[in-house]
């Protein structure tokens, strides 16, 4: 693991603080910065350097396992799994098709001209590259 | 002047500055107990608090001296004196924070945390509580083995003067009470400088998070120095009937020596504390603090959060778990009452 990981989250923003937390560690997952055999901070740790509940947390870590990231096992420190990458199926695609459809639709109704958009969708795409 | 007026008189004036002084270096941010922010503390408005605060502590330390001095040998003389200046310092902090909380801020909801796992406990701060608890060992081990050699009449108090002025018949209870008086401090201290590290918060919001373990750090190694400083003041005193001159203090001056390290030792972590960088509050709700005194938040998972009147961490009472630290520091605390009892 890369020195200094950290993980940031807003109490008040409009998505879940579990869905936050998921989505944080997804993205070290998935640059690399955190590889097969990491250990990552208990439960109770994180939840108590977030000052959130610690079922938020347990959720979170509920839903990487879920996925294959993780692994959680009671009583074990929280471990990242070596998982390998599954390959997507046509109704996969399509459902997410859809979720990026309401995003953008969400993007425009907000101002965002298509060219920003493509802009905004281009650099995460090279984030995760990178 | 009577010797009494010699040793205590300074013993109330530094009360008074560490009433003085204590209740105004919380974290920074934190001021009479309200998340202020950083700034309020050098704002005209901070400084008229802190000036009355002043104020109050000594207008009661001069009236508790005053007190004392018209009979300083009147065992109560000196305990009126310091409970009059208590409170003045009382009185001091509610109007303090009454007044802070106009200029209360929330705070912050963003919050960052690291994904290292869980740190070991400072080695130094180890190394420490397992020599403070290899003293005591000891010492157990020579007091239990040279029982016989204790006098038969065992000193209990000593006078102004360093000499014995209460004695009790010899028994295995008072033979073994400073130890037991001493392992239990220890213990308690020790398991404090601990669960300080493992159950406080590390993350925060970015404001406060800056040198937050830092903090931890510091109050860890402080407390195991004290854990250290303690063991071998009771060991002193638990060989002193039979190593030291029977009816002085045991160790005489080395036993100043201790009570000045100790005072040592908290007043660097009480300057350190507060000149550590980063802090812009404590990421507590302030609603949560009754008189900024105890906190009780049953949503925050964390065991110790860091006081607002002073230096170190209090327990969340709010956490279920904290009442079984909060236990078992009661259990400690008592257990040398109940033992000498016995």
């Amino acid at each position: 693991m890369s020195d200094a990981l950290e993980i940031r989250i807003d109490l008040s923003g409009p998505e879940a603080v579990f869905r936050q937390i998921a989505s944080q560690i997804r993205g070290l997952l998935l640059n690399g910065s955190l590889k097969a055999g990491d250990a990552l901070p208990g439960v109770r740790r994180l939840s108590t350097d977030l000052g959130v509940h610690f079922n938020t947390v347990a959720e979170a870590y509920r839903q990487l396992a879920s996925e294959g990231w993780l692994d959680v096992s009671h009583g074990r420190a929280v471990r990242v799994l070596d998982r390998p990458m599954p390959k997507p199926d046509a109704a996969q695609a399509e459902a997410y098709r859809e979720r990026l459809r309401r995003l953008v639709g969400e993007m425009r109704a907000d101002g965002f001209r298509l060219n920003r958009i493509r802009k905004e969708i281009q650099d995460v795409l090279e984030e995760m590259e990178a | 002047m009577t010797p009494q007026v010699w040793v205590l008189a300074p013993v109330l004036f530094l009360t008074g500055v560490l009433l003085d002084v204590l209740p105004r270096r919380p974290r920074r941010g934190v001021y009479f107990g309200v998340t202020t922010g950083a700034e309020f503390a050098a704002s005209p408005e901070g400084r008229k608090l802190s000036a009355r605060h002043r104020t109050l502590v000594w207008l009661a330390s001069a009236l508790g001296a005053v007190l004392f001095l018209l009979s300083p040998a009147h065992p109560v003389a000196f305990v009126i004196a310091v409970m009059v200046q208590l409170a003045g310092m009382a009185s001091g902090w509610v109007l303090g924070h009454r007044d802070a909380r106009r200029h209360a801020m929330p705070p912050g909801t963003e919050r960052v945390a690291s994904l290292t796992p869980d740190e070991v406990f400072p080695k130094r701060a180890l190394v420490l509580i397992a020599s403070a608890f290899a003293v005591l060992a000891t010492s157990w081990t020579f007091v239990v083995n040279r029982y016989e050699e204790f006098p038969q009449r065992l000193p209990v108090h000593y006078n102004i003067h360093g000499l014995a002025d209460r004695f009790v018949d010899k028994s295995w209870a008072w033979v073994l009470t400073p130890l037991i008086i001493g392992t239990c401090a220890v213990a308690l201290v020790s398991s404090n400088a601990y669960w300080v590290f493992v159950s406080s918060r590390r993350g925060g919001s970015p404001e406060t998070v800056e040198n937050r373990r830092e903090h931890q750090r510091l109050v860890s190694n402080s407390l195991s120095v004290l854990a250290l400083l303690l063991s071998l003041m009771f060991a002193l005193i638990a060989t002193g009937p039979v190593l030291g001159k029977g009816t002085h203090l045991p160790g005489g001056w080395l036993m100043l020596g201790f009570v000045a390290a100790i005072l040592v030792v908290v007043i660097r972590m009480l300057v350190k504390w507060n000149d550590l960088p980063g802090g812009s509050g404590d990421d507590t709700p302030d609603e949560c603090w009754k008189w900024g005194l105890v906190y009780w938040n049953p949503q925050d998972p964390a065991i110790f959060v860091e006081k607002r009147d002073g230096v170190g961490y209090t327990v969340n009472f709010g956490n279920s778990k904290s009442w079984i630290y909060v236990g078992l520091a009661a259990a400690m605390a008592a257990l040398p009452i109940v033992m000498t009892k016995l």
